[in-house]
């Protein structure tokens, strides 16, 4: 069996990767296409269940070259390019995508592949000069970066929800990258390392985390014309311990996936390819959100508008707000091995394909109902959560997966189940959700300074019912009434009674005179009544000597 | 007359030693004029031939980037697709969670069994 090829990355990730890396290279280093032609392989075969090479067309379709025009070209066409990695047509798709040429045919359907140059592109000494640009546009960059920042932080990128691409900043002004970088880890003349932040949910080249301009220099130094943060008024203390983005993002505007259950048959419509039915999301407030379908009808372009203000983690020493990302899946446990390993996402789609095709297929899924009375199934009560393991361990069986030493569980969150009355808690970190779930802090899409938390005064957050200590925050999705299990927001920032940084001596006298207070002013009332009664007995005994 | 004789002998030998070892020292390797942005290019295909539909030349060949764009003088390919975005995660390890979580992980990125 085996899992995504070097070949299928490209065909199913192709589409938000620049070209290059593993899309021209094998793990060892070679060429995919010159490799396999001098090895003898043959195109769409086994090739020894080599993942670079199993099934791969490569001398066929060609490999895909990093495309520099694909971010410096304005007008570079992803539609047409993505349309030739879809007909196999790998080497030709820059030509496609740059415009300088027609493309037809498909290697993928077996018509021979026909270029036709745009000679009006051309000068007379067959040479081009296209419009090229040094720094991508924002456009450039949220074509790949765009649909993923809606899914799992919320983001839109645009002048209606962000302050600094309404001042007409770009992307690349805060994510620098070669001689513009100031980071001296990714500066340098051509190289293509571009300025990161610091994302609990991503791990590529975390020694290049937070190379990009943050708040603090540019409003520290004026850079770009950014106006210099004063916080006047504000404690010290509270720019030391919050991070920029808690204060200036304090709503989200359009909604992201909090909850992504990977157990249950979605049957929403517009959801496209089928195998995506594996996966149903909820949004910030335990609604069922269609997100494939939505991205189906009107795109990123028609975000619908759904403010919300964020979850707050604590991360490394500091408070953000986070999209804490929830799951429900079945997993497998490997004996002797650390962590959990999945079956394939085909699989558990293919198993409810079959279950609702025939419902004597695997019929414990029949069992798996609605508890939360919002429409959607889920996996919530014992005998449901039994349901998906035999269900998932009969189908791995029928189709010869070799199960020895292994046992399917079911996780929802921490929770680690191998049946429905047995399980275990999963280590994680305090700011995650579930050590299977990805933690996205929100950076992006910030506010004016006029609209940051405290700009009404300190009981923005200092008061009874303030969102920073006393909101309701997701801790599980279903309980087993179906209903969302929910903690106090100060609970998973992990303030207690006593707040954790505060010595004792400073708590403990603001404690003794808050109580010394109530104590006064309840003796001074005690004494005033005592006074009244006092007058009132002396006043009724002068008219008993009268 | 002899010491006139022999000084100009030295003088010319002088001369010609001088100028042998002025004629056997390397030019300096002359640096392309800087130019800012790219100058009109000619297209290359895949084996670095050239590409021009003009003249009809090679005009059924897509076009290949990396000998295109990094010609001789133009741009280092290599150290360009050395960025992560390229990379996408291919050559790192996962990090220390992602061992101990994800039995089906090969790296931290996309490329290697992200979910």
């Amino acid at each position: 069996m085996i899992d995504m090829t070097s070949f299928d990355f490209v065909t199913s990730c192709g589409n938000c990767h620049p070209g290059g890396g593993p899309l021209e290279y094998d793990r060892e280093g070679n060429r995919y296409d010159e490799y396999m032609k001098k090895q003898g392989m043959k195109s769409g075969g086994d090739n020894n269940l080599d993942g670079d090479y199993f099934k791969a067309k490569w001398i066929d379709a060609g490999v895909i070259e990093a495309d520099c025009l694909l971010c410096h070209m304005p007008s570079f066409n992803f539609k047409e390019r993505n349309k030739q990695l879809g007909n196999l047509n790998f080497r030709w798709a820059a030509t496609a995508g740059s415009g300088l040429g027609k493309v037809d045919g498909s290697i993928k359907d077996n018509k021979p592949v026909r270029i036709t140059y745009d000679t009006g592109k051309f000068d007379d000494k067959g040479m081009i000069s296209p419009h090229m640009v040094r720094e991508p546009r924002n456009d450039t960059c949220l074509q790949c970066h765009g649909k993923p920042g809606w899914k799992k932080r919320g983001a839109s990128f645009s002048p209606r929800t962000d302050v600094h691409i309404r001042a007409g900043l770009r992307c690349v002004d805060c994510h620098p990258a070669g001689s513009r970088a100031l980071d001296e880890r990714i500066k340098g003349k051509e190289v293509h390392q571009i300025g990161k932040g610091d994302d609990p949910g991503g791990n590529v080249r975390n020694d290049l985390d937070n190379t990009m301009l943050d708040c603090n220099y540019c409003h520290t130094n004026g850079y770009l014309g950014a106006p210099i943060a004063k916080h006047d008024g504000l404690p010290p203390h509270h720019v030391e311990k919050i991070a920029c983005q808690t204060c200036h993002i304090p709503f989200r505007y359009v909604k992201t996936a909090q909850v992504q259950v990977s157990d249950v048959f979605n049957k929403g419509p517009k959801i496209s390819p089928p195998p995506k039915r594996i996966w149903t999301f909820y949004d910030q407030d335990m609604n069922y959100w269609n997100h494939y379908g939505e991205l189906n009808m009107f795109t990123r372009d028609d975000q619908p508008t759904t403010p919300f203000q964020p979850v707050l983690i604590r991360y490394k020493g500091k408070i953000y707000p986070a999209n804490r990302v929830h799951s429900s899946w079945p997993g497998l446990v490997e004996e002797g091995k650390p962590g959990l390993n999945q079956p394939l996402m085909k699989d558990v789609f293919m198993m409810w394909q079959m279950h609702n095709e025939d419902a004597s297929k695997y019929p414990e899924l029949s069992g798996i109902v609605d508890d939360s009375g919002d429409g959607m199934p889920e996996v919530n009560k014992p005998e449901e959560i039994d349901a998906v393991i035999s269900s998932v361990r009969q189908y791995l069986t029928d189709t010869n997966y070799d199960l020895t030493g292994k046992k399917v569980v079911w996780v929802l969150n921490d929770r680690l189940y191998y049946s429905g009355n047995e399980g275990e808690k999963l280590p994680k970190h305090d700011f995650e959700a579930s050590p299977y779930a990805s933690v996205h802090k929100y950076s992006h899409d910030v506010a004016p300074a006029g609209a940051a938390l405290g700009s009404k005064g300190c009981s923005d957050c200092h008061s009874r019912d303030s969102h920073f200590f006393f909101a309701q925050v997701l801790e599980y999705p279903f309980g087993e009434d179906g209903k969302p299990v929910t903690i106090k927001q100060a609970d998973l920032l992990g303030y207690r009674d006593m707040p954790r940084d505060r010595k004792p001596w400073t708590y403990w006298t603001a404690v003794f005179f808050k109580y010394l207070t109530i104590v006064v002013m309840a003796g001074l009332i005690v004494h005033m009544l005592l006074d009244v009664w006092k007058y009132y007995r002396h006043k009724k005994g002068s008219k008993n000597e009268q | 007359m002899k010491r006139v004789i022999f000084l100009a002998l030295g003088i010319l030998v002088t001369l010609f030693v001088f100028t042998l070892h002025a004629e056997n020292q390397k030019e300096p390797e002359k640096k392309p004029a800087p130019s800012g942005v790219c100058p009109p290019f000619h297209l290359k295909d895949e084996a670095g031939n050239i590409i021009d539909p003009i003249h009809n030349i090679n005009a059924d060949k897509p076009y290949s980037p990396k000998q295109t764009c990094g010609a001789k003088n133009c741009h280092d390919y290599n150290k360009i697709t050395g960025g992560f975005h390229f990379t996408q995660g291919k050559g790192e390890k996962p990090t220390e969670d992602m061992q101990k979580r994800y039995l089906w992980v090969s790296s931290p990125g996309n490329y290697g069994g992200n979910w």
